[in-house]
């Protein structure tokens, strides 16, 4: 016991270290993190309250509903928790660099292994936990259900957590033993994100509206009567589902608390059989994986798939084009987020394939053209969300060997340059494809289709010079997960610009288009007012997009150009103690904005 | 073909390099030695370009390092200690990469590709992802992208980290020949005495970010008054008990 509390201490320590001194700047990260999901929490439970009740009011099948939705939310969460706990598994099982100090150190290897599988549990089951946390307890007050129900939360989610868990750690240690560890983490990541996909897209192509539509009556009921069949008996997720909905249904005698000893005894038997699988197969299976089996080699397929990059005349941006096009996709986390793209870009296409609006004749043109002009932000949403999945980290995918760059002729400047470019080709691709697809299923006017062209055009490589230059401003270059740098400040800071650049520019270019539109509509004739206003904004809405496209780029050079990860760190404990200094000052005393002013002057 | 003049690197407070002047020629090998902290890192990640000097001026092969980045730097090679690569690429294919980095000729740059992976024996693993390499390899493969643009001047960081006797035996008659033979101006920055006294013609002593001695063996020696002693003691006289200067003073560096 003593040694696996001390197994855990680096993991501990480290967090406590973290939460007693964050860094500069890190304080106001956890402060804006913990609002944020405040709001996510809150925006959640209210919004689940909103569909439970809505769910729970359509007649006749409101109750099953309800109850299918509630044993749903169990199933995917369990399930979600499984494949994320195998990748957590084999990260700390197998992969993590510190393993070899601790498999040399005269501790226990199954001490090691429970060790592990207390950090995996917890860094697999935060996720989903967080999020189903305010939907269970929306559950509770929607359904105005007794204390029981919130006592019982705790106990009935926890062996579920931890019978996922033992499960995935049993499956991670056998499979261990018949792949190595690096190839199992990256087929079970690409099955985890097909599964994801493939559910996305088979959820919206059963099109879910047609069970507002009166005419499909026939198949309602063939799919309420479906809806009658129970789920399988077996599964600790019904057991979960069994114990607590009683409670929710006001069936309180039907409430049987022997669900819970079942939740408990399965945890304990998973819990067991791991235990057996690590006491005779962890050792093996480690020793097995440092082997080094299962090679990737170069050559194939890709070196074929990037010939047209050799037509770049620049040798310096072809040497980055060719590197870029091969890392990424030998790089399983970087491709495979391209199955998450082309499922957003089907679903997007298809929405638009079944809006019928011809089905209002009156309003017909109107709504179409409008639709058309609201889509250039949807467009702008699709492309701004691309840049931060592929511009933004794409400076920081050098990773520490950003020193060849560095130490090379090639400038700060042409590689800022070179990055832009590289990713504005693909993404300006996919947004006018997207444009040209809507604006066809729209049959939108040819001047409305030609302004949302242009628009795109517009808007596209400023969100990608915010993508690039932002990620040059926040260079993350010692991430091991390349897929999470998107996930940190520097990517909450994108989005937020995106956002608001993306509003501006639409909320300019609204009163023209909405002027051309009612002017076709009710034939009407150009005036003054229009002959002096529309090119005004048009003039305006050029110069913004100009000045999105030019200034991140030009922060991400320079920032990147002063950049050095040593002089980073002290000049960031000389920030921390600066800062310190100025909080000693009075709040609202001029000593202390002076002191802020020279801080920030001094930052650049 | 390198000269420093009056080079300072001040991280905010702390001064980690302090009024360094020194000038290596062609066909000379450098020896640059230190204590650990003493400024020998940040002086080679200024030379070869990762990091800009608070003041002073680096001239390579002419060039002014601060007013001729492109320029300078295509004359440089540079060895860092630590082996950091694009783990994805093949070995192959990052040497295609750092030609077409230094605009070399496609046929110059393969046949060079092949001349130095037969030299540091890396040919038979050509294909192979360099997250396959051991990190003897990867520091081989650093050393055959430096060399490939045929660099007029090589800064190289720790040489043996990572090298068994007989890979640092190689690199030693390639430092050696490169200098003699081809006048290339090599910096070593090291910890290895031996090395230093083997290889070098000149060696610096960096403590403090001072240069506090500078000559060829046997100067610095004389200098030291003990003619008898070896490098390493003598190395040890000199950097112990030298005061750090009051800007380094209380610095973290």
């Amino acid at each position: 016991m003593r040694e696996f509390l001390t197994l855990l201490r680096p993991a501990s320590m480290g967090l406590r270290n973290y939460l007693k001194d964050p860094g500069p700047g890190g304080r106001v990260k956890i402060v804006s993190l913990s609002v944020f999901t405040l709001v996510m929490w809150a925006a959640l439970y209210l919004l689940s309250i909103k569909m439970i009740r809505s769910f729970y009011s359509v007649e006749g099948f409101g109750d099953i509903l309800s109850h299918k939705t509630f044993s749903l939310l169990w199933l995917s969460g369990s399930a979600l928790l499984i494949f994320s706990a195998i990748i957590t598994a084999l990260s700390s099982f197998y992969l993590a660099r510190d393993l070899s100090l601790l498999m040399a150190a005269p501790v226990d290897r199954e001490s090691i292994f429970w060790a592990r599988s207390c950090q995996s549990m917890i860094s697999s089951a935060w996720m989903p936990a967080a999020f189903l946390f305010p939907v269970f307890l929306a559950f509770g007050y929607a359904f105005d259900a007794p204390l029981t129900y919130f006592a019982l939360l705790l106990p009935a989610s926890v062996p579920v957590v931890l019978t996922a868990s033992f499960v995935s750690q049993t499956v991670v240690i056998l499979l261990v033993n018949v792949l190595p560890a690096r190839r199992t983490k990256d087929i079970m990541s690409l099955l985890g994100l097909l599964a994801f996909v493939a559910l996305y897209l088979a959820f919206r192509l059963l099109r879910p509206e047609q069970l507002v539509n009166p005419d499909s009556f026939q198949s309602v009921a063939g799919y309420l009567d479906s809806l009658q069949t129970p789920t399988s008996p077996m599964l600790p997720t019904t057991w979960a589902t069994d114990l607590l909905w009683p409670l929710l249904g006001g069936r309180e005698t039907d409430f049987r608390l022997v669900h819970l000893l079942l939740l408990w005894v399965m945890a304990l038997a998973a819990g067991l059989v791991a235990s057996y699988a690590a006491h005779f197969l962890y050792w093996v299976g480690y020793n097995k994986n440092q082997e080094g089996a299962g090679r990737q080699r170069a050559g194939g397929m890709l070196n074929l798939m990037s010939w047209f990059l050799r037509l770049i005349k620049n040798p310096q941006c072809r040497a980055l084009a060719v590197k870029d096009f091969k890392i990424f996709f030998r790089d399983h986390t970087q491709w495979s987020q391209l199955f998450l793209l082309g499922a957003l870009m089907i679903i997007y296409l298809y929405n638009f394939s079944v809006l019928n609006l011809k089905r209002y004749p009156l309003q017909a043109f109107f709504l179409e053209n409008t639709i058309a002009f609201l889509n250039v932000g949807l467009v702008g949403l699709v492309s701004a969300t691309l840049s931060l999945r592929f511009a933004f980290p794409s400076i920081s995918a050098e990773g520490f060997s950003y020193w060849i760059i560095r130490s090379s002729p090639l400038g700060t400047g042409d590689f800022v340059k070179f990055k832009l470019r590289f990713w504005l080709l693909p993404i300006l691709l996919v947004a006018l494809v997207l444009t040209y697809l809507t604006n066809y299923y729209l049959d939108a006017d040819p001047v409305m289709s030609a302004t949302a062209f242009a628009l795109t055009v517009l808007l596209t490589p400023g969100l990608c010079s915010l993508g690039v230059g932002l990620g040059a401003r926040f260079p993350r270059f010692e991430t091991e997960n390349l897929a999470q740098v998107p996930t940190g400040y520097g990517g909450l800071i994108f989005m937020v610009s995106a956002s608001l650049a993306l509003m501006i520019l639409v909320f300019l270019s609204a009163w023209p288009v909405m002027r051309y539109l009612r002017i076709r509509r009710l034939h009407l004739s150009w005036g003054l007012r229009e002959g002096i206003l529309i090119p005004l904004t048009g003039a305006l809405v050029l110069f913004l997009a100009w000045q999105l496209w030019k200034r991140p780029y030009r922060l991400g050079r320079e920032s990147l150009e002063v950049y050095d990860e040593e002089t980073r760190g002290l000049d960031l404990a000389e920030d921390e103690q600066e800062l310190a200094r100025e909080a000693a000052l009075p709040r609202w005393g001029l000593a202390r904005w002076k002191a802020k002013l020279r801080r920030l002057k001094h930052n650049g | 073909m390198i000269k420093l003049e009056h080079v300072n690197k001040n991280y905010r407070k702390h001064q980690a390099v302090a009024d360094l002047s020194l000038t290596v020629n062609s066909g000379e090998i450098y020896g640059f030695l230190g204590p650990n902290g003493a400024g020998k890192t940040t002086t080679i990640r200024m030379l070869a370009g990762a990091l800009a000097p608070s003041s002073g001026s680096i001239r390579l092969g002419g060039f002014d390092l601060a007013s001729h980045p492109r320029e300078a730097k295509a004359i440089l090679g540079y060895i860092p200690d630590r082996p950091f690569l694009y783990e994805k690429l093949s070995g192959r294919e990052f040497l295609d990469f750092t030609a077409d980095l230094y605009r070399m000729p496609k046929d110059k740059g393969e046949s060079r590709s092949r001349e130095l992976m037969e030299l540091f024996e890396l040919w038979d693993w050509r294909e192979e992802l360099i997250e396959n390499y051991s990190h003897g390899m990867k520091q081989r493969l650093i050393m055959s992208g430096a060399l490939l643009p045929s660099p007029r001047i090589l800064v190289v960081d720790e040489p043996m980290v990572g090298l068994d006797p007989r890979g640092a035996k190689l690199v030693m008659g390639i430092f050696r020949r490169l200098a003699r033979e081809d006048g290339v101006a090599v910096f070593i920055s090291t910890h290895t005495m031996s090395l230093a006294s083997r290889l070098c013609d000149r060696i610096g002593i960096i403590q403090h970010g001072r240069l506090i001695s500078e000559g060829t063996e046997a100067e610095l020696r004389r200098g030291a008054g003990s003619s008898e002693t070896d490098l390493e003691d003598l190395f040890l006289e000199l950097t112990t008990g030298v005061e750090p200067p009051a800007s380094a003073a209380g610095g973290k560096k």
